[in-house]
Parts: structure tokens; sequence; C-alpha cells
């Protein structure tokens, strides 16, 4: 019988049974849209703004005191100490490795480009090497520094006398530059010139083996320079890991802080220091969080919108309906009988508008992720139990908000109302 | 007749609480929502912008002789009106430090904090001309320490300074003297002369791109105003991305908040099927009793309308103050936007379940029931 009433209820009435479904249908939507943006935002977010530039610099430890303005180091090669090229693949093994997107190693050759001074830049442009586990994986400054902007070509890893001017030296696209240094000397194409606003502008980049051949210094490389994900720092990262207890120190290095991550860098290459970039890396942290308050706040706003728009749309269900109860209730029905089955009904809409909403969520948020960052959206698979339970609980609430005081009435005056 | 008319409406909206309460809350809040999210957006390019200043300059005064040692005369840059934006003189020399060869940075202090807010600073600042400030590496290499002194020569022109700062960049400050400009431009006898000067335009994008043509001309000939594309444009591209994203999702909450709202309206509407039925056997005309249904619908979306702007104001100002610590600005603008916006879907929602229930000859509802 109970089910039969069920069944009736909703093949009759079925265009009001549908907009209710609708109703909790569309607000679901908006919730599991938002809370998968949501999650996904960090992620994001911190991809984009590791366009600022490298966030973690590696040097020797036990360097000579460097002569470095904007990052350019001016020490004659004959001075401090070095890195071995050969440790670099490291860096993508480290605990980390996932949150390292790029690196790029630096020699600073002090040389004269057809007889006037120049600093020459030894680095990767986009190599590619292979990491521990077997895969690829391409790097270089023009994965660390996106902003840069090239005319004409980058030159290859590979070529032994491709160049890439700054925009402020004498040297233009196409043309021959004889580099001479302290100990050697190249003959170099201009492949591409650069432009950044900085101090790079004043600079010649070539590829490493070039510099190192210049500097007479084979698989030896002055710095390196680390774009990673981080997580930003928060009271517990502020803590010296030194004084923390082992859980702490566990629970500190199996998080992406930026300290922990150099942490890790240093452990990799022997003999190295990693140290933060502070003005990139601790900017970053804020900004990154400032985005994600913003959003978890319009989440959050948007979550209790949707939960009052869909206990609403029960709640009309359940009043404009008044009389059925009262009819119930006059034929006989116990109150919990009448509730049972209201209840019942509202978890069947709960339950269908949940699973449809939640499809059409998935969809939004796709729609949103690839709108705004060309990416797809990543779907956790709590979401999907999550954003089906929320939907019943709230149209359940719905529903027993105004059930409570349709019961109340008495069945006389709502059907006397009624004629 | 007119009062009439009235009088149903306003029975109408008082006779049923509970309903009409529904319909109102279900306005309000779709209305709030509107509201808080389009105040927010507007507010956003100030209130990020502000947060990106904290990577640095986004512009770059240099000589235009491209030599290395070149300088500029610091009077005439710095005396360039540039409204609302940042300045900061630097000048390098390479000198000695305790005999050994470092990099010598002369700067003013009292503007650095805008352009470094990031750096870790053990110490105070330097004051006068007889103090300085160190970079952490080479604290480390002169086993060096707020309090100790060092030596600084240039030239053979030497000066005894008093460390009052070892500060940690993880940039190239970590190796460099950091001085007063004045005594850096005394000792390296460069007096008025800075090599370089930092600028944070304001805004991002455009108005960096402004600045930077304004300066240009102001200072053409003498120097060159360059952007510094790392930290401009990359501000422009994730301002962007997050006024995107902003958008995107202030469209879509809207959307489908109003459709929400539409639905449970048209519930409402739809269960009065029977007074309809009632007032058409009484012999009301369709536009007539479509204008009553309106006229409710309209009164409930203006005060909802309104009561949600108020709310979505409040938010805003409250989400403002939690995210960036300055609460979000009051827009009037808005409350027509939502005011109408909500006006709208109210009579979308109420017209097209009238029209159904208008097609229905009355007797078959009144009988049906």
């Amino acid at each position: 019988m109970f089910l039969r009433l069920l069944e009736e209820s909703f093949s009759r009435a079925r265009r009001r049974k549908m907009l209710a479904v609708a109703a909790v249908a569309l607000g679901t939507a908006v919730a599991a849209a938002m809370l998968t943006v949501w999650l996904d935002v960090g992620d994001r977010m911190s991809r984009e703004l590791r366009s600022f530039g490298a966030n973690i610099a590696v040097t020797p430890a036990a360097d000579s005191l460097a002569i470095e303005v904007g990052g350019i180091d001016y020490r004659p090669v004959s001075q401090g100490a070095f890195i071995r090229e050969a440790d670099l693949p490291k860096l993508k093994s480290i605990f980390w490795r996932h949150a390292i997107v790029a690196f790029a190693p630096f020699l600073y050759v002090p040389a004269q480009a057809n007889g006037r001074p120049v600093a020459v830049v030894g680095t990767w442009m986009d190599r590619e090497f292979q990491v521990a586990d077997g895969r690829r994986f391409r790097t270089g400054v023009r994965a660390t520094n996106p902003t840069w902007q090239v005319t004409g070509s980058w030159p290859e890893d590979a070529a032994p006398n491709q160049a890439l001017a700054g925009r402020r030296l004498d040297l233009h696209l196409g043309d021959l530059a004889l580099v001479k240094s302290a100990s050697g000397e190249a003959q170099l194409r201009i492949a591409g010139v650069l432009a950044t606003g900085g101090l790079e502008e004043e600079q010649l980049f070539v590829p490493l083996p070039v510099a190192q051949q210049l500097a007479n210094l084979p698989g030896q490389v002055r710095k390196v320079q680390i774009s990673a994900l981080i997580k930003p720092d928060d009271d517990f990262a502020r803590r010296d890991p030194a004084a923390m207890t082992r859980e702490e120190y566990e629970r500190w290095y199996c998080t992406p802080y930026i300290g922990s991550i150099a942490r890790q860098v240093q452990e990799a290459l022997p003999g190295a220091v990693a140290r933060p970039i502070w003005q990139v890396a601790q900017n970053e942290g804020e900004v990154l969080q400032k985005i994600q308050w913003l959003m978890l706040l319009v989440t959050a706003a948007a979550l209790t919108a949707s939960a009052l728009a869909v206990s609403s749309a029960t709640a009309t269900v359940v009043i404009e309906r008044r009389a059925e109860i009262a009819l119930m209730k006059a034929l006989g029905a116990a109150d919990w009988l009448v509730a049972a089955f209201f209840l019942a009904e509202a978890v069947l809409q709960g339950l269908l508008g949940g699973v449809v909403g939640f499809g059409g969520g998935v969809l939004l948020a796709g729609f949103v992720s690839r709108a705004v960052f060309s990416a797809p959206v990543n779907i956790p698979a709590l979401l999907f139990p999550l954003t089906v339970s929320l939907a019943l609980a709230v149209s359940l609430f719905g529903a027993v908000s105004q059930l409570h005081a349709a019961m109340r009435l008495s069945p006389a005056v709502v059907l006397k109302e009624q004629r | 007749m007119k009062s009439m008319f009235l009088r149903l409406v306003v029975r109408a909206l008082l006779e049923r609480p509970r309903r009409v309460c529904v319909a109102f809350l279900a306005l309000a809040v779709g209305a709030t929502l509107a509201s808080a999210l389009l105040s927010t957006y507007a507010d956003l390019d100030k209130k990020m912008a502000g947060e990106l200043r904290g990577f640095g300059a986004n512009l770059l005064v240099a000589p235009v002789d491209a030599t290395s040692g070149a300088t500029l005369d610091e009077t005439t840059v710095a005396a360039v009106e540039a409204a609302g934006a940042r300045l900061l003189p630097v000048l390098y020399v390479l000198g000695e430090v305790n005999g050994e060869p470092a990099v010598l940075a002369g700067t003013r202090f009292e503007r650095l904090d805008a352009f470094a807010r990031a750096w870790q600073w053990r110490g105070r600042l330097p004051r006068n001309g007889s103090e300085c400030a160190i970079g952490e590496r080479l604290a480390a290499h002169f086993r060096l320490a707020p309090g100790s002194r060092l030596k600084a020569t240039y030239d053979g022109n030497a000066s005894e300074l008093q460390i009052t700062a070892v500060v940690s960049t993880g940039a190239s400050e970590d190796q460099q003297v950091l001085l007063p400009l004045e005594a850096l431009q005394a000792l390296a006898g460069h007096e008025g002369r800075i090599s370089l000067l930092q600028v944070i335009a304001p805004g991002t994008g455009v108005e960096v791109e402004t600045t930077r043509a304004r300066l240009a001309t102001a200072l053409a000939g003498r120097a060159e105003v360059r952007v510094l594309r790392q930290v401009a444009e990359s501000s422009a591209r994730v301002l962007l991305k997050v006024k995107w994203m902003l958008f995107a999702v202030a469209a879509l909450v809207l959307c489908i908040t109003g459709l929400c709202v539409m639905t449970t309206l048209a519930a409402t509407v739809l269960e009065r099927r029977k007074d309809v039925a009632v007032m058409k056997a009484l012999g009301g005309s369709d536009r007539r009793i479509s204008s009553l249904f309106l006229c409710e619908a309209g009164t409930l979306a203006l005060l909802g309308g309104t009561g949600g702007y108020l709310a979505g104001a409040l938010l805003a100002r409250a989400l403002g103050q939690a995210v960036f610590q300055a609460p979000i600005a009051l827009r009037p603008a808005v409350l027509p936007e939502v005011v109408l916006v909500t006006l709208a879907i109210a009579l979308l929602a109420t017209l097209v379940p009238l029209r159904i229930v208008r097609g229905v000859e009355p007797a078959a509802i009144l009988k049906g029931e």
C-alpha cells in the first residue's frame, strides 16, 4: 500500500514532481561544480604562479664570496666552487619530485664578444633527460622563465655554435660573434634575441657545453634555479625543523613547504646549498592563500544558497499538499506513517536530483576549468557520495521543516479551507 | 475596481505567509549571491593588484648606455612625477669588504619595504651613513653578525661601517653589503648617481604600460624605461585567471540559482491553479489574472532584490575583510542590476506556469481535485 501510494504520487502530478527534482538537481550541480573547482584551484593557480620564476636557488656549499648583481655572477671562472652537472637528474628523484616543475643550471663566464666585455651565461634551454623511474623530463630556462620573449629562435642545446643575445647587446639576429674568454674562444651565431626587461638583456646566453668549453670546466655549473610547486607556509612551516620531534619532522618533510623541498634538494645534491628565493616563494604563498580563501568563501556562499534553494523547493512540495496530509490523517493514518510517506518522497527526490545534479556539476566544472586554465578538471572519488548525500540531507531538511507544521494543523480546518 | 485589484494583491501576499516566505526567501537568497559576487568581482582588480605588488618592481629605469658601470643622474630620474608609482633608486659598485672584492649596493631603506616585503631581516634597518646591512652569505663568509663592524673600500677610499642587520633573500643581495644611498655615493665618489631605478607602477597590464610610456617620454634620451616582463606579465596573467575564474563561477552560480529560484516560484504558481480557475469562472480576463499574479511576483522580487542587495553587500564586505583584510566597497551601481535581474526571474517564473494553467478549462481544474 505504502509503495503503491509512493508510485502513484510520482506517476500522477509528474510535472510538479519534476520541478522539485529539477530544483534539487540544479542546486546540487552548483554545489558539485563549486566543490570541484575549489579543490582544483590551488593546484592550478600554483602552476600559474610559477611564471614569476624560480623559487629555489642552489649554490655550492664551500663557495667563495660571489660578485653578484641581478643574479649574474661576475667572478672569474678560476674562483669558487661548482656543482656537478651529472648530479642534476637526481632532482627528479627526491620525495617531492612531482613538485619540481622545472629547473635550469647556470655557468657564468666573463668574456669578450667581438672585442666588447660581456657576461656569457651557459644554461639548458630546453633539455630532455631520463629520470630514474625511466620517464623523460624536459626542462631548462624556457620552462623556468616562461615570460622571456625571444625574437628568432632559441638555440639548440646540442648546437656548438648558437647563442641567444640580450636585446641591449650590440648583437643582432644572424650576426656572428667571436667570443673570447680567459681560457677559450668560440665562434657563435646569434639564433635569437632575448627581451626580459631585466638585466638578462645585457647578457649572452649559450648552451651549457659551450660555456663549459669557454671556461674549461667540463661538467660543472655555478648555480641551479628550481621552480617548485609549494604549499603556502603556515605556522608549522615556520618552526625550526631542528627543534621538531620525530613525528613533526616527518610531517614537515612530507609536506611540500618551500623549506622541506629545499632540504630534500640539498640532500640530493652533495656539496650544495639550496635556499628559497624569498621574494618569489613567500609572495607566491601569500597570493595563493588569498585566492584559495576567496574561492573557499565563494564556494561556501554558493553551497549555502543552493542548500536554501533546494530545501525551499522540497518545502513547497509539502506545503502545496497539506490537503493530502489532512485527508490521510482524517482516514486514520498514523502521524509517523504520513511522515514516512512524505520523507520517502523527499528521499527519492533528493537521490534523483543529487545524481543528475552531480553529473551536471561535473560537466560545468570541466567547462569552467577548460575556459580558465585550458585543462581538464580532476574529479575526486569522494565527490559523488558527498554531493549525493548533501542533496539528500538538504531535501530531507526542507521536507521535515514544513512537515512538522503541516502535521499540527487540524485536518478539518485544512480540508474546509480547500473547498 | 482599482482598489479591488490592490486588495487582491495585498491579501494574496499576507494571507499565506508560509508560501510567500518560501518564494521571498528563494528570491532574496539569489539576489544576495548575485550582489555579493558582482561587488567582489568589481573590486577584485584593485585587491589582487595590491597582493601581486609583493613580487616587487614591474618597471626598470636603466641608463641608455648598456656598458657596465654606466649610471644615471638621480635628481633628473627620481624627480619624475609618476602618479601612484613607487620608486627605489639603487647604486651598485664593485668595492672591497675587509680586503676582498664584494658588491656594495646603496639604496633608500625607508622605501625598501614596498619592494622587498619578503626579505627576512635579522636586526634593524641602517639609519645613517655609518651603518649598513649585509647579506646572509656575506655574513657567513666574513663571520659577521649584527653589531660587528666591517671596512668597505672603493678606489682607495675606506669607510668603517656598523652592521645593524643581516638579510636573507635567496637572491644576489645575499652576497652584498647594503648601505644608505648617500653613504655609498660619497664613498665611491659618485655623488648624485644611481645604477638603476626600480619602479612599482600601480595596477597591472595596460596601466603598467601607460606608466612606462609616461616615464619614457619624460626621460627620453636620458634613460631607458623597461617593463620587467617576469613580474608585469605574470601579474597580469594571474590576475586575468583569477578574474576569469570568479567570472565563470559567478556566471554559473547565478544562472543555476536563477533557474532554481524559477522552479520554486513556478511551483507556487502551479499550486494555485484553483485560484486561477475560480477567477476565470467568475469572469476574470486572462490579462487581468496575469497582471494580478505578476504584480504579486513583482512586489516580492522588488523586496527580495533590495534585501538581497543589502545582504550581499554585507557578505562581500565580510568576504573582503576575511580575504584581503580590507572591506569590499559598497557599490550602488550593483543595486539596479540585482533588482532588475531578480525582477526578470520572478516575472518569467510566474508567466510560464501561468500560461499553462490558463490554458486549462476552469471546470476541469475545479472538478479535478
